[in-house]
């Protein structure tokens, strides 16, 4: 899972292609040799390199404004309108720096024990929610998922967009992975189908997963305050794109007309025509609006 | 009386539309021609005080089934509500199309002979592909902001600025005549981008 991301850094910004092959050689040499430690002390030393303020409150206007077109110029239409967008809160914080309090406490929390006091604790699991063997289930049949296949992977994978997870390959990567490297792409694509196609229609060991539903948390500037983001693996993302392309009927509905996450057409909009008739309406007063807006 | 939304709106869209193109005076026709759809030979900035009445109409038609599902509490999604969502939502394209091919004719009757053989050029298949794409710099889709405001010039008819007065060859310098005059170099060009473009292949 950390591969990627200790073999493919690039030793500073402007380095060139030939450098990186280079490095590659010597960290792959390493890797074989099981020297997790150098790669990870050169990791850490050119993590340290990058420049410490990346803070958007001292972006200048110029700044923003050619930041704005490159990410443009590199078909990244999300992150650019992302960028000038003004609700964006702040970036990432690193996890040893300091947050006002809410008012529980009177010293100051550092990020990481914001997030621990936000992390629920455990608890029993509700006897309703554990799948007892008398319990009546309907299996689906394996066909439903056939057609799942290369194809589908490479067309979801193209329409991916997002931050990586713990490995650090992120949509862009996986783009290129799915698509730039002939029939290597297509077999990569063929692959994932038989995976998502097995995790559907067969029981497969939680403990062989661990790396696929592994998330990488991250702490994000709410201004004030700490928002906790999770963001998981993009092959994950992926797979489960695809199983959702290919039973989208079925999800939405076992879902029902209530539920407008499970992707209804134009399910927010319908959600808020309906809230505006009934305030309009001469009823009024109280409704289930919560149980149709989730 | 425009309310205070709606003054703001095309404030800043009359600000915004000078910046764009490079031109100082707009008209109302001018706007309206950049109001079109690209294929219409506009820009598909839409005017939002014009629009706004037939997309909340559209939108009340193709949510109506959803609608009424959440005033029932029904919990049950049958996948024909689907359908009937599908098929307003297609009705509701064909007159939005219907709406700008209608604004398109009243339009081209209104402007000059020269702008009326440039709304014609851009229906032809893929001749309004330029302004749709995404300027990705890798497959060089990307124009900088002379060469859009030069593009724009070309497609709209609008003079170009900053041109000299007179040709090499001593006539007069118009942009028909600098595209075909043999002095000028400007068929020379054409030809050799086509030349390097066919031995890349």
């Amino acid at each position: 899972m950390f591969m990627p991301a200790l073999l493919l850094q690039k030793p500073h910004h402007r380095s060139k292609a030939k450098e990186h092959a280079k490095h590659l050689n010597r960290r792959l040499q390493l890797w074989n040799e099981g020297d997790l430690e150098s790669l990870v002390e050169e990791s850490n030393t050119i993590q340290r390199q990058f420049a410490q303020n990346h803070n958007s409150s001292n972006r200048s206007a110029q700044q923003t404004a050619r930041i704005f077109a490159k990410l443009m110029m590199e078909g990244k239409v999300r992150a650019a309108v992302r960028l000038i967008a003004e609700d964006n809160g702040g970036g990432p914080l690193p996890l040893d720096s300091l947050v006002e309090s809410d008012g529980s406490t009177a010293t100051p929390e550092t990020v990481r024990e914001v997030l621990l006091k936000k992390h629920p604790t455990k608890q029993q699991p509700a006897l309703s929610s554990i799948i007892t063997p008398d319990t009546p289930s309907i299996e689906p049949h394996s066909i439903l998922f056939d057609r799942i296949n290369g194809q589908l992977i490479r067309n979801t994978a193209l329409r991916m967009d997002g931050a990586a997870g713990p490995s650090g390959l992120d949509a862009a990567a996986w783009k290129r992975f799915c698509t730039s490297f002939k029939t290597a792409s297509a077999d990569l694509c063929d692959s994932l189908a038989s995976t998502a196609k097995r995790i559907c229609s067969c029981y497969v060991d939680p403990k062989g997963m661990r790396a696929f539903v592994a998330c990488h948390l991250i702490a994000l500037d709410k201004c004030p305050g700490v928002r906790p983001v999770g963001t998981g693996e993009t092959v994950r993302r992926i797979i489960v794109k695809a199983i959702a392309t290919a039973i989208s009927d079925d999800i939405q509905a076992a879902a029902g007309p209530l539920q407008m996450c499970a992707g209804h057409l134009t399910g927010c909009e319908a959600a808020v025509h309906a809230m505006r008739q009934v305030f309009k309406s001469s009823e009024g007063g109280s409704y289930h609006a919560c149980r149709c807006c989730h | 009386m425009l309310s205070l939304n709606q003054q703001a709106a095309l404030r800043n869209i009359r600000h915004l539309c000078p910046s764009l193109t490079g031109q100082n005076a707009f008209n109302d026709t001018d706007r309206d021609l950049m109001a079109l759809p690209v294929h219409h030979g506009g820009l598909g900035i839409g005017n939002p005080t014009r629009q706004t009445t037939t997309q909340y109409n559209a939108s009340r038609k193709v949510t109506a089934p959803l609608v009424d599902l959440i005033h029932q509490q029904s919990h049950t999604y049958l996948i024909e509500v689907k359908a009937e969502q599908i098929r307003a939502k297609n009705n509701a394209r064909t007159l939005r199309r219907h709406h700008e091919l209608q604004i398109a004719t009243e339009l081209a009757d209104k402007l000059p002979r020269g702008l009326q053989r440039v709304m014609t050029a851009s229906k032809e298949k893929g001749a309004s592909t330029w302004l749709s794409t995404l300027p990705i710099t890798e497959h060089g889709f990307a124009l900088h902001k002379g060469a859009f405001w030069d593009a724009l010039c070309l497609w709209n008819g609008w003079p170009p600025s900053h041109l000299p007065s007179h040709c090499v060859c001593g006539k007069q310098f118009a942009v028909e005549h600098v595209l075909s005059c043999s002095r000028g170099g400007f068929p020379s060009i054409r030809h050799n981008e086509i030349r390097d473009i066919t031995a890349d292949l």
